[in-house]
């Protein structure tokens, strides 16, 4: 079955994406033969570079002279689809590939699936695997309907893209809006602040309900700058707002590979867990002891985490000097 | 109010104890300043009672000793608490420069007796614990408040507490078989292990129940007994009468029946947690029975029978109830999701429960609930459940929620929460029940301690004049302060 | 200003023991004795609804219209959004139908009912649904209706009669933007937005407004996704995602940090 990439060279994340494709592909997709793929970029983009990144022997470039909207991107996708009807549009786990396959599925009479984690085209219709009943079930569906739109889930393992051969250009479209956007006005946008990801820590502490509060928090950041470590949280810690929601981890927010994570008051609902199952090493620090995240790390501690902590954190703080 | 300045009581406490176990930390202060009585003001961070000179954690009967002594001396007002899961404001220091002594860390079981099917631990034990350990091998204390995750046996004890299976078990008046307790002279008391005895008044019940005003208890001995769920059978109904489900329960105690669990909930306290399979404006009425299969199986069959004599009571699959009671009991997650949710939507529940008998129970019930929706501004829910019955009577749980409407944390107490507890009190009193089943009277209700126990007060504060001549233990709890 | 909430209610999954997480031929998990409750998202989108007509903005003469896909037990839900003045609520029953995994039978509903019986400027509804995480209800929404969408929205303030000021998380920022009717808004992770709660009196007051009750067969359109979906459930099969598990033990916390330093972390831990 052959199939097609569809990448946004705009966002911040576009090598991240390229990854997230390839590593799908090499590990999670069986009798899928990608023959091309779509990158949305700039007006002058390095497009060595571009190419470079996109694991498709080649590639069409759409370039625009903004951002695309999600109302530009599936108008355009759809146009170059119907010129050239791949079986399987695979897209990027990110906004931008959510948004889009599901709409494009829809646009142009196919089948959509978003988060899939594996993709298997040699049965007959072509299946798809993902996680459903909040990460407590593994569904798997056909995919009856072309084109067979789909958004990899964010924690199917990565590829690293460069080393491969580059894409060959095949075209370069300009697209411009048609008065899609019309119903947009006023734009103010704000950039996520650097430094460490989440996503690419070496170290994670995460910190659940069982923080206890703003000054829980507090002392978990203060523990954490101690550590060398990257703070993030689980969903009902965000959504408190007394971190940034760009520190939340799960299915929802950041999925992250530490080589060590730190656990610490938080339950191990699978939605969180997600965000973290990649971790090397994973020690949870819990005092109830029936809490899953015990049976899903590899040391347990079930205690009072502001009891646990100093003492670790000074043995650290100790081991650094 | 003490003798000594704060920090002479600090040096002190740290010579007997150790400056490792004399906490003064300024957090850990306030956040021992209060209990869920004040929860609204727990939420905002804000604290309106008397900070305490120090939190100490103590290790042995001895260091216990040893305190009380001290403080007895110097007139310190003390704090016993092991779980810190109180909730009437039992652990309020509400006098300057307390002393919050805790006994989590005397947390050994001293010996697990299977063959007089008893077990002796420490005051700092936490139930949860204690009865997982004792569930591996085939026992249960048959004691299972809310507050098992948290709840710790000095403090069960201090209480008199209650479980959800007491229709069966009975409370923890029914289940300490001896007990050890210091008194503020420093006396170490120790009452044997027998099942029963006649020589003299029962003593126990000066240390059950006292809610640290006359002694710090240390060590417990409690009743075990063979933990058989396979012999469980739950049981549900809906029905439309309050009025009809309290006939049915008083029925089935009278006739003798002893299931571990009878309950029922009204209207909107059953719509909150039942909606699943109860019509909005039925009641639920819920059963469980346990024990030896035979008596298991009698006591299903018996009420079966007896809920089949009102036809209005129609049964309820008994997997859902199953599965509601596997998720009931309070633990660290379920706090912390309450106090999220406190914070996001400024809507706070709060509970109240009383007890009554029979011929009264239901107009308690009826006027504070009517009275409650009406006098109280900005209610949300207002309703309640029956939990824990007997041949002569049973309880009201009342729970409610209102929103905290332009309100600052530290009024919220007096606008809200102590209005509704006035209230409960008042019909409670009215109509001849006593204003605390189980949850203590502790510092919230404690200016009601003259009405609820009428001529019989003088044995009360006779018994903390006798034991507490100086007045350092857990002043305004039980006995309130004078203003 | 008029606004469509599509809502879900969905069983509390946490109750749910390992036994439990089985299914049949039919490939359904029973989770008939789990409490129902918002689904968190949809939650998030009713509560940002309300907030168009608090202040500063207060935008008077708002028109609010809940919907609901479910049995019986959407009931209380759909009495509290009631109390809480939304003006219309309607609830589809779908019977023996399987809606889990047909996002398209949601959206031809909302369609349906956008287009004939409530005509919105704006439709709100959660990005996710927490059993069939499909993700592509609002989408395939808005793609129905021709009508742009946003997803992933954090905030909202009215901004006008037909406009609304909306926040979204996007990959790399948030992005704020002014929008003009008609769109489909789906909720993502917005902080803060939990939904209120009615007052006793107002329960009382406002809580007796009529449910417009329908079934599927009122929505004709729903029978072609339904019968041929174009993603059809195979398997379900229960993820189990378990490691070693170690119980650290020791008399202290102090000590099992100790412990857990010397003998599992200090030689993982990278200096500096």
């Amino acid at each position: 079955m052959n199939g097609m990439l569809v990448l946004n060279a705009w966002s911040a994340d576009f090598q991240k994406q390229g990854r997230m494709l390839k590593g799908f592909l090499s590990e999670r997709t069986r009798g899928l033969k990608i023959t091309g793929a779509v990158l949305f970029c700039g007006e002058r983009p390095d497009r060595a570079e571009l190419l470079r990144r996109v694991p498709a022997p080649a590639a069409v470039l759409i370039s625009l002279p903004d951002p695309p909207s999600a109302e530009t991107v599936v108008r355009e996708l759809a146009a170059v689809w119907r010129e050239n009807p791949a079986e399987v549009l695979l897209f990027p786990g990110n906004h931008f590939g959510t948004e889009a396959a599901a709409r494009l599925g829809r646009r142009c009479g196919g089948a959509a699936l978003l988060s899939a984690e594996s993709l298997d085209c040699e049965s007959d219709p072509a299946t798809a695997a993902k996680e459903v009943y909040g990460g407590h079930m593994k569904a798997e569906f056909e995919l009856r309907k072309t084109p067979r739109c789909l958004s990899v889930s964010r924690s199917c393992p990565e590829e690293e893209t460069e080393n491969g051969r580059p894409a060959e250009l095949l075209a370069v479209r300009a697209a411009r809006e048609n008065g899609e956007n019309d119903f947009l006005t006023d734009l103010e946008w704000t950039a996520e602040t650097g430094g460490k990801s989440l996503e690419n820590a070496p170290f994670l502490l995460v910190a659940g309900r069982g923080a206890g509060g703003r000054e829980g928090i507090a002392l978990l950041e203060s523990a954490a700058r101690k550590f060398g470590a990257e703070l993030g949280v689980s969903r009902p810690v965000a959504m408190s707002a007394w971190v940034p929601m760009n520190r939340l981890i799960g299915v929802s927010g950041a999925m992250a590979k530490p080589d060590l994570c730190l656990a610490v008051g938080v339950s191990g609902a699978p939605a969180l867990y997600a965000g973290i199952e990649k971790s090397k090493y994973i020690v949870s620090i819990n005092s109830d002891p029936h809490a899953p995240i015990h049976r899903k790390a590899d040391v347990a501690v079930v205690d009072d985490w502001r009891r646990v902590l100093p003492g670790l954190c000074e043995k650290f703080v100790k081991r650094s000097l | 109010m003490a003798l000594i300045q704060r920090e002479k009581i600090v040096e002190g406490l740290v010579r007997i104890l150790g400056k490792e176990n004399v906490v003064t930390d300024e957090k850990v202060l306030k956040e021992s300043s209060n209990d869920r009585y004040r929860k609204y003001e727990q939420v905002c961070g804000v604290y309106t009672q008397p900070i305490p000179a120090a939190v100490v954690y103590v290790h042995s009967t001895r260091e216990v000793s040893d305190v009380l002594k001290f403080a007895n001396g110097y007139q310190i007002n003390l704090v016993p608490r092991t779980g810190h899961s109180a909730i009437e404001g039992g652990l309020e220091t509400a006098l300057k420069d307390s002393v919050v002594v805790d006994g989590s860390r005397m947390n050994r079981i001293l010996k697990v007796d299977p063959y007089n099917m008893q077990v002796t631990c420490q005051c700092g034990v936490p139930l949860q614990e204690l009865d997982d350990m004792l569930r591996e091998k085939g026992y249960t204390t048959g004691h299972s408040p809310q507050s098992k995750p948290l709840a710790q046996m000095g403090g069960l004890v201090a209480t008199r507490s209650i479980g959800q299976f007491s229709t069966l078990y009975g409370g923890i008046e029914d289940l300490v078989v001896g007990l050890e307790a210091v008194f503020p002279n420093g006396k170490i008391c120790r009452i044997k292990n027998v099942p029963r005895r006649s020589v003299g008044p029962d003593i126990r019940h000066i240390v059950i129940g006292n809610e640290g005003a006359l002694c710090f208890i240390t060590e417990v001995t409690v009743k075990i007994f063979k933990y058989r769920p396979e012999n469980n059978h739950f049981m549900g109904y809906t029905l439309d009468s309050m009025k009809v489900g309290f006939e049915v329960l008083r029925e089935v105690m009278v006739e003798g029946y002893k299931p571990s669990i009878a309950r029922l909930y009204d209207p909107a306290d059953a719509s909150m947690n039942f909606s699943h399979f109860a019509a909005p404006g039925k009641c639920v009425m819920i059963f469980m029975a346990e024990g030896p299969a035979g008596i298991s199986a009698a006591t299903e069959a018996g009420i079966r029978e007896i809920v089949a004599k009102h036809p209005e009571c129609e049964p309820v699959d008994p997997q859902y109830i199953e599965k509601w009671f596997s998720a009931l009991n309070w633990g660290p997650e379920q706090i912390a999701k309450e106090l999220e949710e406190i914070r996001a939507t400024h809507n706070i529940g709060i509970t109240t429960e009383v007890s009554g008998c029979w011929d009264c129970i239901y107009k308690i019930y009826e006027t504070a609930r009517n009275r409650i929706a009406e006098e109280v501004p900005d209610i949300t829910m207002v309703g309640g459940h029956s939990s824990h019955s007997y041949s002569n009577g049973t309880n009201m749980y009342f729970v409610y929620y209102y929103n905290i409407v332009d309100c600052p944390p530290e009024e919220e107490i007096n606008k809200y929460h102590n209005a509704i507890n006035r209230i409960i009190c008042e019909q409670v009193l009215k109509y001849g029940g006593s204003i605390a089943h189980h949850h203590g009277l502790g510092k919230a209700r404690a200016h009601y301690v003259y009405q609820e126990y009428g001529s019989s007060y003088y044995m009360l504060d006779t018994l903390k004049k006798a034991f507490d001549p100086n007045g350092i233990m857990n002043m305004g709890t039980l006995i309130p302060l004078r203003k | 200003m008029r606004l469509l909430n599509l809502f879900f209610v969905v069983p509390d999954l946490e109750v749910l023991s390992e036994r439990d997480w089985t299914c049949g031929p039919d490939l359904k998990v029973n989770t008939a004795f789990a409490p129902p409750d918002w689904n968190g998202f949809d939650e998030s989108a009713l509560e940002l609804s309300l907030r168009v007509s608090d202040p500063p903005e207060a935008l008077s003469g708002v028109q609010r219209c809940a919907l609901t896909v479910g049995g019986p037990s959407c009931e209380p839900f759909l009495k509290t959004l009631a109390a809480l003045q939304f003006d219309e609520l309607i609830r589809v029953e779908p019977g023996d139908a399987d809606l889990r995994f047909c996002p398209e039978a949601a959206a031809r509903i909302v369609k349906a009912v956008a287009e004939t019986k409530f005509r919105p400027d704006f439709i709100l509804t959660g990005t996710r649904e927490q059993i069939s995480e499909s993700a592509c209800v609002p989408q395939v929404t808005a793609e129905l209706l021709g009508w742009p969408c946003l997803t992933q929205v954090m905030d909202l303030h009215a901004a006008g009669r037909n406009r609304l000021r909306v926040v979204c998380a996007e990959d790399g920022g948030v992005s704020a933007r002014i929008v003009s009717a008609p769109c489909v808004l789906g909720v993502g992770n917005a902080p803060g937005a939990y939904l209120r709660v009615p007052t006793l009196k107002d329960k009382i007051k406002y809580g007796k407004k009529a449910v417009t009750r329908m079934t599927l067969s009122d929505f004709p359109e729903t029978e072609k996704p339904l019968a041929d979906p174009d993603v059809r459930l195979r398997s379900l099969t229960r993820i189990r995602k378990e490691r070693a598990g170690v119980i650290l033990d020791a008399p202290s916390p102090e000590e099992k940090a100790e412990i857990l330093w010397e003998r599992y972390l200090e030689g993982r831990v990278r200096r500096g």
